[in-house]
């Protein structure tokens, strides 16, 4: 699952133009670290919804890698 | 009652309603109405034909009803021309108005606003300060444009779009030419800041267009596209709210200020027009 993740982020930096990243840290924030703005945060959500039938944020707002591990179960 | 400053000039078969105000330095030309409660601030000119409904203000240094070129090609011989405003609008210092358009009611306009020829508006309608809207155009009600935003002739808006500030809607799809191609936003859309519309592009309803974003291809309903040249990037149903992260769209779900359904919530008040004119999903 989180080599899944890693490939979906980097789907996202990839379409963003920024650069890739090799390994997930589970502290990483989205918007900090990688850098994720609320399109990109939505994209995500979308992607994850689509291959796990979660919504991420159903809950209200997360932030880092771990959380989002965390909802996908 | 009328109340007018010094300095004013009326021309021939003017009508004035009831408890007008005019400040000083105001010329009114021939063949004007005005409706009762209107407010005409000072260095105002009001050319032939206008009609300004009831509770209208004009703040100052604004000319209402711009001559056409025709006035300029024959020195100030002109066919007729004219211009109705209707009731409730705000028209803000330093606006020119062209002659030959009709614009609805509760119109408002920011300051030094230039609206064209043959622009027909809607009721409702803001337009924010140094628009230009080109004229040969039609806007829906509701519709809320924020500054500086340009609208190339032959655009079509439809009702409750948002057009935030420095957008721009083009129609030249080779310049210069002499073929105009207008864009047309459907209800609902929302183009933000910065974005260019190219020309003849059609931006469907509920759609969102990103900052910046230049739009070279029509966006589906519920798009939302971003870039340059702009691309479809997700459904704006996933959207959400940066602090809450609840949904924000279909924006008329969750914002009402300012809309015929402020207090009621758009379900509500849509069930009670019981039509279908509004697409609704």
């Amino acid at each position: 699952m989180e080599q899944n993740l890693l490939s979906v982020i980097n789907e996202i930096l990839t379409d963003k133009n920024g650069a890739i990243i090799e390994t997930l840290n589970g502290n990483m924030s989205l918007r900090k670290d990688l850098g994720f703005d609320s399109m990109d945060l939505a994209v995500l959500t979308a992607k994850l919804d689509a291959e796990y039938g979660i919504d991420i944020f159903e809950d209200g707002i997360i932030d880092t890698v771990e959380e989002v591990l965390n909802k996908l179960g | 009652m009328l109340v007018a400053g010094q300095n004013c000039a009326f021309g021939d078969n003017v009508s004035f309603g009831d408890n007008i105000k005019i400040g000083q330095n105001v010329i009114i030309e021939d063949n004007v109405k005005l409706g009762n409660n209107v407010i005409i601030e000072d260095n105002i000119i009001i050319r032939s034909g206008v009609t300004l409904g009831n509770d209208t203000i004009v703040s100052s240094n604004c000319i209402i009803g711009e001559h056409l070129m025709d006035w300029y090609e024959n020195r100030g011989y002109t066919q007729n021309h004219y211009l109705t405003i209707g009731d409730h609008a705000l028209i803000r210092s330093g606006t020119i108005i062209y002659s030959d358009s009709q614009i609805g009611t509760h119109f408002q306009t920011g300051h030094f606003v230039s609206i064209r020829e043959k622009s027909v508006i809607g009721n409702h309608v803001s337009v924010g300060t140094l628009c230009n809207i080109q004229g040969y155009c039609k806007i829906g009600d509701f519709v809320r444009m924020h500054s500086n935003v340009q609208i190339g002739q032959k655009s079509v808006i439809e009702d409750y779009v948002w057009i935030f500030p420095n957008v721009v809607l083009t129609n030249d799809p080779q310049p210069p030419s002499n073929e105009l191609v207008g864009s047309h936003i459907c209800s609902f859309a929302v183009v933000a800041t910065g974005a260019i519309i190219l020309p003849g592009m059609r931006i469907n309803g509920d759609s969102l267009v990103a900052a910046g974003a230049v739009v070279a291809q029509d966006v589906a309903e519920f798009s939302v596209v971003r870039g340059n040249p702009a691309k479809h990037v997700l459904d704006i149903r996933w959207l959400r709210n940066q602090k809450t992260g609840e949904k924000v769209y279909p924006w008329r779900y969750y914002f009402e200020r300012g809309m015929p359904w402020e207090d009621v919530g758009y379900e509500a008040w849509y069930a009670k027009l019981g039509v279908e004119s509004i697409k609704d999903k």
